[in-house]
């Protein structure tokens, strides 16, 4: 069950994990676009390389929760322990110093403040799961960036833009229509899809929020999905943005 | 309903650690302003359609 991730370097680390995240995608967005569940237990209890699923699952993060809080799908307890048993598995970092370690702190404490609402128990154990509110929301997109490394940092915390998560990301994504929509415009015009639809994932929310923005997200989902967006993980932010929107999954 | 037990594998080591780390915070290049390479189709076609010689002249009679 375990073990296939250890002897191999980093680059195959992330293709290996890069490869089950996009299978975790497709089952999210499977749910997120039909009726099914996303069965997470099912996924990581019998592929060949269990470590290796269980970091798909904290890689993916809170965007597992999606059908939940855009459809009000119930969260099945086994997927729930699963994603407990990943942060037993992938343990959070201690300190978060570097603006890299305070990104991943955001996105599992997006994660962790999901599967707590949940209700179920955390079977890794209360010390592992991250529960403390990081203070770095002002260091990443306070004031003094530049709208590149804003909207960068947004588009790298685009997991967190889920209804009803809120938090301190999300409120500072509210004064940040400007550097969004500039972040959006420029990675469309250089073709980064994946970029874009992060960004466009912000845009929606705080649209679907009555904020007015400066981009129609709309036009943007339709845009990358005939333009060839095509990965797993791309699809699952268009997706999530286009249910944001009301829109008809594609 | 009862959660399912399952058999835990072990601690990721620091390589593992940082290698999900590394992905969690992509996509780094939207701080670069520079052009991102989008292939062309028939790129090499049309590159030798380019560079092959020109046509033989029709002898003058």
């Amino acid at each position: 069950m375990e073990g296939l991730l250890v002897p191999v370097n980093g680059e195959r680390l992330q293709v290996a994990l890069t490869d089950a995240a996009a299978e975790v995608a497709d089952r999210v967005l499977d749910a997120v676009d039909g009726t099914q569940d996303i069965g997470l237990a099912d996924y990581v209890n019998t592929g060949a390389d269990a470590k290796t699923a269980l970091g798909a699952v904290r890689l993916i993060g809170a965007d597992v929760f999606a059908p939940h809080l855009l459809l009000g799908r119930p969260v099945h307890p086994d997927d729930a322990a699963v994603i407990a048993h990943s942060f037993a598995v992938f343990p959070p970092a201690g300190q978060a110093a570097t603006p890299r370690q305070q990104v991943v702190a955001w996105r599992d404490w997006a994660t962790s403040h999901l599967l707590a609402r949940t209700g179920q128990p955390a079977p890794a154990g209360p010390d592992v799961v991250p529960t403390a509110v990081p203070q770095t929301a002002t260091a990443l997109l306070g004031p003094g960036k530049s709208w590149q490394e804003w909207s960068a940092t947004a588009a790298q915390l685009s997991p967190l833009a889920l209804p009803g998560l809120g938090g301190p990301i999300a409120a500072a994504m509210f004064d940040g229509a400007r550097p969004l929509a500039q972040g959006a415009t420029q990675a469309m015009l250089r073709r980064d899809f994946v970029t874009a639809a992060r960004l466009i994932r912000w845009i929606a929310l705080l649209s679907s929020s009555g904020v007015r923005q400066l981009l129609d997200p709309g036009l943007l989902v339709e845009r990358i999905r005939l333009y060839g967006g095509t990965g797993s993980r791309l699809s699952l932010d268009l997706a999530i943005a286009g249910r944001l929107l009301g829109m008809e999954p594609a | 309903m009862s959660v399912q037990h399952t058999f835990l594998p072990a601690v990721a080591a620091a390589e593992e650690q940082s290698a999900l780390e590394a992905l969690m915070v992509e996509p780094e290049a939207g701080v670069s302003d520079a052009p991102r390479y989008v292939e062309i189709p028939q790129a090499l076609a049309l590159l030798k359609l380019k560079l092959s010689p020109p046509l033989p002249k029709e002898p003058k009679h």
